[in-house]
Parts: structure tokens; C-alpha cells; sequence
């Protein structure tokens, strides 16, 4: 039952460093999602867990023991491979059992043909056959069972491959982007099955994803990794409402967070659009405003002025993209302003409008660095501008 | 503490043993281990010791009891009288002969077996043959073929030509062993310069042909440049192959007559086993490979230069 | 797709002929013409020979002393030893190949260059070059005039090609179903013996069979060393019987011919798999 410590861990090749000093503790039976773009270092990160990969420093340990010199093969962790990569001569049934048959098999059983016959008789035997076909009715694979990978459907295969990795009964489980290769409705059916398959066995899962919607749904704990920089350790809840940095803020979240420049005042904070920001020698922020936080209204409604300029229909609700008033004035193409809104209940493209937002479901982060900020909350009737803050949000008259 | 030794599994020894990882050179070298321990003993070793008793003067009887007599063979090699210089032209006529003509052979075939007609697989299949016959085989056809009163006599006979002695004129026998050597050679020579032609992109040579080039420009412009690092590579292995026949020069000239086939490899297990002098065949075999690595590094720092060039540009 | 074809419109067509026809009746001629008279030797009888000149086809009159010339000849002993030979070498080759070709194929070690510069370079060198001094190891340990002597000298031969073709099988396996069977708990050697193999037999398949092919035709090492004639080999044999002042042509070419047909056979089957494999480094493009 180990818990995972990372001590100062890194990783190069060469002189090029792919893995950033990082220390995380992760206790066990936890659903670790490793969460970020791709190349940002979570499967190097995984891998290096399996043993797969080597540690260029720092230790990883199970429980308190090191494990960086351990062999593969005695770190007892499964591992779900993003091609899964069965044993394309072998059939489902072998497959699930090869690794029943490897702890069976001494050395010198791997000669050609007495390999063969020994696996053969392996394969009769109660004990492997019998739980081969537990695990397979476990996982829907009983009449495949016969059948060789060529022959099978992805999620077919993935199933495979979970199987085997159930059958050794590991104390961890890593698996990289299993779900990477299917198609949306079997994502979505395999999403829940992996999570109930967690729970029922009760282990440490280390899943690696760049979705971030499997990440939320899915983890107990996600680290969010960018660049082989690990940006966040936190469970979902923490990730979305208070993300630690702004490539967090971004990652996470569709339509993303949000971020609109900002600026401190004499211990308050207001927030201004680029370009309109008054020297006052003090440093920039960056306002951070999930789009469900954020209310179109009346153009003359108080909040920022703003342009319509793109209307999603998500067939839920509707998502508006807006371009505030100070941004077009700008050089730079800054990006839009998103806000979920309740179906019909919207302006035009094209209309102007103003929007509008809560002070404490802001999230304040440091321009220049990108981390969060804790800002103090201003008293109310302290704010020295109008097309700041509101303190509640105004919504329009239905 | 009973739960943290859980996680961890038995590895069956000897491959996990403490279940410690191996640097990767451990388990690599283990599986070469063996390969290349019979190289030592079959190739690296034997190469050291030809030096070695190219050094002594050891006899057929006692091969491993010569005294040490320092370059005495090689002076006696180098000296005037010896075949030395008639070896070494030899064995030059010979390479460069082989090779000229199985390149020739093969590139012609090889574009005249990449039109589509009908019976090309089949004629293909005729032109592969001959690299597949063996080499005492072929000798052995040739031989009679090539006999005074051989087929081929009979024909030129025919033309009123009169006959060669194909075999026992010297300078018609290096002709004959020559042609016989690039008999077996063309074929492999063809099917990889095919191989290499049907990689060329068809519509870089159509749209050559659609500018008006005429198919022989089309083939110096298009498909040569083309083909040429292909060709060049073949025409190293001729080198290198050519060196090392042994068995079509034996069976049908032995070497003769008067010497005028014997490459350096006929001389070295003649000296050695029909000679019995040891000493002087390992001097002759020393030569032979320091030709071989000399053509081998040419090569490969050749290849070099080209790499060099090509990055370069 | 042909890059260069013959005919051109404006040139007088005959129904069916194209000039390309007159390139390669010649070349098929000269090519084939000896294969050809090897069949015509064989099947012509002895004293047609001798008394008439030899005709173009084939005077089938051969086949009553076909029988009693065969008798003369060790046949069966000639070829087994040759057979003998080839398939130790073959499957020796191979295995050895196989080793070699994981070690350079997967792993990555300092000195790895190195090893794949010296396999090489040991095909430089002409094979004559190996004779003397094989000869006085094979004398110091009795291998000389033994069939298990040249099965291990064409081995030495064979296996830079052994393992370069087998090595150019490993690298198409993607490297992850190994690194599943080493989380599932399999030796090295197992994944070698156990997952590689099978999923790469067509590359074992043709290294043993030009393994084999090679050491069939071998000629020098197996008359230099093999004295005792029970022994001798088809290509020793071969080469003794026609020194022999009171050779019949014909029954010698028939077994000429008969040794020669396994290894044209096998060839064939093998040789798109041997250029492809040696011209995959060479063309560009």
C-alpha cells in the first residue's frame, strides 16, 4: 500500500533538463491525475515511477524506501501503455495471463520451443485459467477472449490491457493516456469505468492526460505540469477555483478563466483593460474571472464596457465572447472576454454591453510572474472608481 | 511495516537477484557476450596471428614452429623475381574487371527489367539466377563450355572466328574468369539498382519526358543522380567480393596458366597449402587484407566527406 | 512504376513487338545460356559427346547411364555433408545473429559504435585471408578435416549478415510491447525468446536461409581442410570429380544441376527481403 514521495526529483538528457526539481507526496489509494500540454514532461514523470526511466536526481520512494535503483520488474506496478501495446502473436487469454506466466517461468523456460509447451501446460492449470476468466467477465472481454489484438475494436484493446495490468494485482497503477486513442462516447464510458475500477481495488491510480476535463472528472489530487514544471498539487476544486498561476488558470476550465489586467490602488484593487492602466509606479495584476462568474449587461448597467462579437450555443446554455471597450484601442490582439449565460437571455453580436462580476470569485495573479496573489478585500464604498468593481452583480431584467 | 513489504514482489533470480536496476551496458553485454567472443576466437585472434607467422617461417608440417625471421618474407615478396608484382596486377585486372563489367551488366539489366512487357517477372527471374548457382557449379559449366571443343569454340568456329583457348591462353583466361565472376555478380547488382530505380519518382521523370527530354537525357538528369549513391555502395561491395573469390579462379584456371589468373587470395593458399610455406602465404594474406581495409577506409571516409557536404550545403 | 520504357510513337510497330525486345533477347540469352547447357550437358549421353558434337537441345539420351554414373558418385554422403553443414550454420548463425542484433538494436551502451564497427569490419577481409591461421587453431584443437570445423568457419562468415538483417527486424517492433513485458515481470532473455521472436521470423527466416545459402556453396575452407572423402561436401566433391581424367560430363553436370536447384530455390524465395533490407540504407529518397 505505498504512498509515492518525490524528493527533490529531476530529470535530464544531457544538458537538457525535462523535468524541473519538484518534491510531491501522494498517499495511497489517491487517483493522481498528471495533467498538461504535450512535452511538458508527465509521461517522462510516470514512466520514471514504472522504472522505465531513469532518476538523473533526487528519490522517489514506496512507504519510506527508496526505490531509484529498483528493478522494474520489483516495483510490482502495472502499467497501461497509450497503444496499449499487447503481445500482437498472443491471443486475449494470453495476454491477460502473460504476466501470471512470467513469475511462473524460471530462466531457462524461455528457450523456443520449451517456452512453448511449458506456457502451454501453464495455461491449463486452475488457478491462471480461472482467474484470466474472472477478470475478463470483470471487464466484458469473455468473448473475446480467443481472439488476437488484430482482430479487435480500441476499446476493446484498452480493455485488454487494463486486464492485464488487473491480473498482477500491482500495488500502483500507472496508465498514460489510455483513453487518448477513442472516440468521445467510449471516452466518456471509459471514464467511469476506470473510476470505478479505482475504487473497487482500492489503489494508488497515476493517470496522464492533456484533457482537462478527464483530469477534473476523474482525480482525486492533479498535478498540473507545463514545460516539465510542475504549476500546481491540488485536488480539482482547489485547480479551478483557485489556480495557482495564470498557465493554470488558463489550462483548466472551458471556455478558460478570464484574465484581464489589473492594478493596485492605495490597498484596493481595481481593474483596467491595457493601455488605460495609470502609471502609478505600483505592479501590475492580472484579474482572473471564471466565465460563469462573469454577467453581461445593460451597456449603461455600471461594469466594463464592453462589444459583443462572438455567440456559442452550446445547447445548454450560451457563451458569449466579448471584446471590452479599452482592448480595441489597443495594438496588441488581446484575447476575448468569455461569459456563460442562460439561453435567450443575451445581446447581439455587435451590441454593446457591460459586464459584470463578483469581488471574492476573482482570482488575483502578479503580471510579471504569473502566480496568484492574495489580495485584501476592499471595504465597501472605498472604491475610487466607477467602471471598477461591482459589489453584486447586477443582472438584466428578464 | 508488514503492509510497505507487500508492494514488493519476488523477482526470480538470476535475472532480478536483488531486484537491483542494471546500467544498460550489463544485460548488452551479456547477449553479445557470446557473438562476439566467437569473433574474437574465429576472426580477431586468427587476423593477429597471420601478422604474426607472416613473421616466422613455419612450414605446412609444423605451422606453429617457425622461427622468427622478421620481414625476411616480405623481402623475398618485394624482391625482383618474385610473383609478387604479377599477383598484385592480376588481382588489379581482375577487381576492376569484375567490377566494371558486373556493374555494366547489372544497371543494363535492371533498366531493361523496369519496363513493363510482357514475361518481364519471368525474365527477371532468369537474370537473378545466376548469383544463386553455386560458385563450383558455375565453374564447373563454364569449364566445358569454355573446353577446346566447347560449345562456344564450336560457334565461333561456326562464324569462322576460329577457336580461343579460352582457358589455357593467359590472357584469354583472365577474359574467362573475369566473365564468369560478373556472371554471378550481375544479378545482385541488378536487383538492387532496381529496387533503386523504382524509387525514383515517377513524375520527376514524366515531367522531364513532358519537357521534351529524350529518354536517354532523362536518365543521365533524372534517374542517375538518383541512383548513384545506390550504385556507389554496389560497386564497393564488387570491390570487396571480387577480392575474395577463391573458388571460380581455382576450379577453372587453378591460378594458371603460368600464373596469369592468380589473384592474391589463389596465391596465399597456394604458397600456404599446396607450397607448404606457411610464412610466405600469411605474407601474401597480410598484403591481401591491407588492400581490402585500405579500399574499406577509402569508402567509408568517402561516405564521410559526402555526408559532410550534403549537411553542409 | 518505370522510369525509363521503350518504344516511341513514330517508330513502325509490328503487333506485339517492341524494341525492348531486342535488348533483352540478348541479355536473356547470354545470361541464361549456361544454366541452359547445364540441363543440355546433363541430359545428353555421354558418348553423344564424344563422337557427335553436342547439339543446341537436348539429345535425352541420358537417362539409361543416368543411373549407374550416379551409382559411381557418393551422392547421398555429398550432400548430406553439405546439408549437414549448411543447416548447422544456419541455425548456429542465426542464433548467435539474434543476440547480437538485440544487444545493438535496444540498448543503448558506450562502446556499442564500436561493436557494430568490428562486426563489420571482420567482412573486409577476404576469407582467404582467415585460412592459415584458422588451420593452425583447428590443428591445435582437432578440428581440421571435421565437419563441425566448417560449420563454425562459415559461421564467422555469416553472422555480420545474420545480425544485421535480424537487426533490421528488432528495430521495426515498437519498443513498448517490451517495456510491457518487462512491467509484466519477463527476463530480458525472455523478451527476447518469447515476444521478439515470434514477431520477427521473416527477418530470422531470411538471415538463415543466406546463411545457409553461403555456407552450401562454400568451397575454399572445405578443400583446404577436409581430407577424408566420406566427408567431402557436394562442392569438394564436385570439384575432385572433375579432375578426374575419366569424368563422364553428363552425369557430373546432372549432379552439378541438382546441387545447384536448392540454392537457386531458396534464393528466389528470399531475395525481394535481402535487397530491400541492403537498399534501405543505401537509396535515398
Amino acid at each position: 500500500m505505498p504512498n509515492i514521495t518525490f524528493e527533490k526529483v529531476t530529470k535530464s538528457y544531457g544538458t537538457t533538463e525535462v523535468l524541473r526539481e519538484f518534491s510531491v507526496s501522494v498517499p495511497d489509494g489517491e487517483f493522481l491525475v498528471l495533467l498538461g500540454p504535450s512535452g511538458c514532461g508527465k509521461s517522462t514523470l510516470l514512466r520514471m515511477i514504472a522504472g522505465l526511466t531513469d532518476i538523473t536526481s533526487g528519490t522517489i520512494s514506496f512507504d519510506d524506501e527508496e526505490i531509484n535503483r529498483w528493478d522494474v520488474r520489483r516495483r510490482n506496478v502495472a502499467f497501461v501503455f497509450q497503444s496499449y501495446a499487447l503481445y500482437p502473436q498472443l491471443t486475449v487469454r494470453q495476454n491477460i495471463a502473460f504476466p501470471m506466466l512470467m513469475t511462473r517461468l524460471k530462466s531457462w523456460h524461455h528457450a523456443p520451443i520449451v517456452g512453448a509447451i511449458t506456457r502451454r501446460r501453464l495455461m491449463r492449470t486452475p488457478e491462471i485459467r480461472d482467474k484470466v476468466e474472472a477478470i475478463a467477465g470483470q471487464l466484458k472481454l469473455t468473448e473475446l477472449l480467443d481472439r488476437r489484438p488484430a482482430k479487435l475494436s480500441g476499446g476493446q484493446r484498452q480493455r485488454v490491457a487494463l486486464a492485464r495490468s488487473l491480473v498482477r494485482e500491482p500495488s500502483i497503477y500507472l496508465l498514460d493516456e489510455p483513453l487518448s486513442n477513442l472516440d468521445a462516447t467510449l471516452r466518456t464510458q471509459m471514464r467511469s469505468d476506470i473510476i470505478t475500477l479505482q475504487r473497487s481495488v482500492a489503489k494508488t491510480f497515476v493517470f496522464v492526460t492533456h484533457d482537462q476535463v478527464e483530469a477534473m472528472t476523474m482525480a482525486s489530487t492533479i498535478i498540473v505540469m507545463n514545460d516539465g514544471v510542475i504549476q500546481q498539487v491540488a485536488t480539482p476544486d482547489e485547480v479551478y477555483d483557485r489556480p495557482q498561476n495564470t498557465f493554470v488558470a488558463r489550462f483548466v476550465g472551458s471556455p478558460p478563466m478570464n484574465l484581464v489586467d489589473g492594478e493596485v490602488f492605495a490597498g484596493h484593487h481595481t481593474a483596467f483593460v491595457g493601455g488605460e492602466v495609470p502609471s502609478s509606479g505600483l505592479s501590475g495584476t492580472l484579474v482572473g474571472i471564471r466565465p460563469e462568474h462573469l454577467v453581461v449587461a445593460d451597456p449603461d448597467a455600471g461594469g466594463l464596457p464592453a462589444t459583443v462579437e462572438v455567440i456559442e450555443r452550446t445547447g445548454a446554455e450560451t457563451v458569449i465572447g466579448c471584446r471590452l471597450a479599452a482592448a480595441s484601442n489597443t495594438v496588441a490582439e488581446t484575447p476575448l472576454e468569455f461569459a456563460r449565460a442562460r439561453n435567450g437571455d443575451h445581446p447581439q453580436v455587435g451590441e454593446r454591453c457591460s459586464l459584470q462580476f463578483h469581488l471574492h470569485s476573482l482570482s488575483w495573479f502578479d503580471r510579471a510572474s504569473g502566480e496568484r496573489i492574495e489580495p485584501p478585500v476592499p471595504a465597501i464604498g472605498d472604491m475610487p472608481d466607477p467602471t471598477a468593481v461591482e459589489d453584486t452583480p447586477r443582472t438584466r431584467a428578464i | 511495516m508488514e503492509a510497505s513489504i507487500a508492494h514488493r514482489r519476488r523477482v526470480p533470480a538470476p535475472f532480478g537477484g536483488s531486484g537491483r536496476a542494471v546500467p544498460e551496458w550489463v544485460p548488452a553485454g551479456l547477449f553479445l557476450l557470446v557473438p562476439m567472443g566467437f569473433l574474437t576466437v574465429m576472426a580477431f585472434l586468427p587476423l593477429l596471428k597471420e601478422v604474426w607467422l607472416s613473421f616466422t617461417n613455419a612450414r605446412l608440417t609444423n605451422p606453429n614452429g617457425g622461427a622468427y625471421v622478421g620481414l625476411g618474407n616480405y623481402r623475398t615478396l618485394f624482391s625482383s623475381g618474385s610473383e609478387l608484382g604479377q599477383v598484385l596486377r592480376n588481382t588489379l585486372v581482375y577487381t576492376l574487371g569484375t567490377s566494371v563489367l558486373s556493374l555494366a551488366g547489372g544497371i543494363v539489366s535492371a533498366v531493361v527489367v523496369n519496363t513493363k512487357f510482357r514475361g518481364h517477372s519471368f525474365v527477371r527471374g532468369i537474370l537473378a539466377a545466376p548469383w544463386a548457382v553455386p560458385g563450383v557449379a558455375a565453374a564447373l559449366i563454364f569449364l566445358w563450355m569454355f573446353n577446346t571443343t566447347g560449345i562456344l569454340n564450336r560457334i565461333l568456329g561456326d562464324l569462322v572466328l576460329g577457336p580461343v583457348s579460352w582457358l589455357s591462353s593467359p590472357t584469354w583466361a583472365m577474359v574467362s574468369v573475369i566473365f564468369v565472376t560478373a556472371w554471378q555478380f550481375a544479378p545482385f547488382v541488378m536487383l538492387v539498382t532496381l529496387s533503386a530505380l523504382q524509387s525514383v519518382p515517377a513524375e520527376v521523370a514524366e515531367a522531364s519526358r513532358i519537357d521534351g527530354a529524350s529518354t536517354l537525357s532523362t536518365f543521365r538528369f533524372v534517374v542517375w543522380p538518383h541512383i548513384f549513391p545506390t550504385v556507389r555502395l554496389i560497386a564497393l561491395l564488387l570491390t570487396i567480393w571480387t577480392l575474395r573469390r577463391w573458388d571460380l579462379i581455382t576450379v577453372l584456371t587453378g591460378g594458371g596458366p603460368v600464373g596469369s589468373t592468380s589473384t592474391i587470395v589463389v596465391a596465399t593458399q597456394q604458397q600456404a597449402f599446396t607450397y607448404q610455406n606457411v610464412g610466405q602465404g600469411a605474407a601474401y594474406a597480410v598484403i591481401g587484407g591491407g588492400i581490402a581495409a585500405v579500399l574499406a577506409v577509402g569508402y567509408y571516409l568517402l561516405e564521410r566527406r559526402e555526408l559532410q557536404r550534403a549537411g553542409g550545403r | 512504376m518505370s522510369a525509363v520504357s521503350g518504344g516511341r510513337p513514330g517508330l513502325i510497330r509490328i503487333r506485339g513487338f517492341r524494341p525492348i525486345y531486342l535488348a533483352v533477347v540478348p541479355i536473356v540469352v547470354v545470361v541464361g545460356f549456361p544454366i541452359y547447357w547445364m540441363l543440355n550437358t546433363a541430359l545428353t549421353s555421354d558418348a553423344t559427346l564424344y563422337t557427335k558434337a553436342q547439339s543446341l537441345l537436348p539429345s535425352f539420351n541420358n537417362f539409361g547411364s543416368l543411373g549407374t554414373g550416379l551409382g559411381q558418385i557418393p551422392v547421398v554422403s555429398m550432400f548430406a555433408n553439405s546439408a549437414f553443414i549448411a543447416i548447422g550454420t544456419s541455425l548456429l548463425s542465426v542464433f548467435l545473429g539474434l543476440n547480437a542484433a538485440y544487444a545493438l538494436s535496444r540498448f543503448r551502451f558506450r562502446g556499442k559504435g564500436l561493436a557494430s564497427i568490428l562486426l563489420f569490419a571482420t567482412q573486409m577481409v577476404p576469407e582467404g585471408v582467415y585460412l592459415i591461421p584458422i588451420y593452425t587453431l583447428f590443428l591445435s584443437v582437432g578440428l581440421v578435416d571435421n565437419l563441425w570445423g566448417l560449420v563454425l568457419v562459415n559461421v564467422s562468415f555469416t553472422l555480420p549478415v545474420s545480425t544485421f538483417i535480424i537487426k533490421a527486424g528488432i528495430d521495426q517492433i515498437p519498443y513498448e510491447i517490451e517495456e510491457a513485458a518487462r512491467v509484466d515481470n519477463c527476463p530480458r532473455f525472455g523478451i527476447l525468446m518469447t515476444v521478439l521472436v515470434p514477431l520477427i521470423l521473416p527477418s530470422i527466416a531470411s538471415a538463415a536461409v543466406l546463411a545457409g545459402f553461403s555456407a552450401w556453396g562454400e568451397l575454399m575452407f572445405a578443400s583446404t581442410f577436409i581430407t577424408d572423402q566420406g566427408k567431402w561436401p557436394a562442392s569438394v566433391q564436385l570439384e575432385q570429380l572433375v579432375s578426374n581424367p575419366e569424368a563422364n560430363i553428363p552425369i557430373i553436370t546432372a549432379v552439378s544441376l541438382l546441387y545447384s536447384l536448392p540454392a537457386i530455390a531458396f534464393f528466389l524465395l528470399v531475395q525481394r527481403r535481402i535487397v530491400s533490407g541492403l537498399t534501405a540504407g543505401a537509396v535515398k529518397g
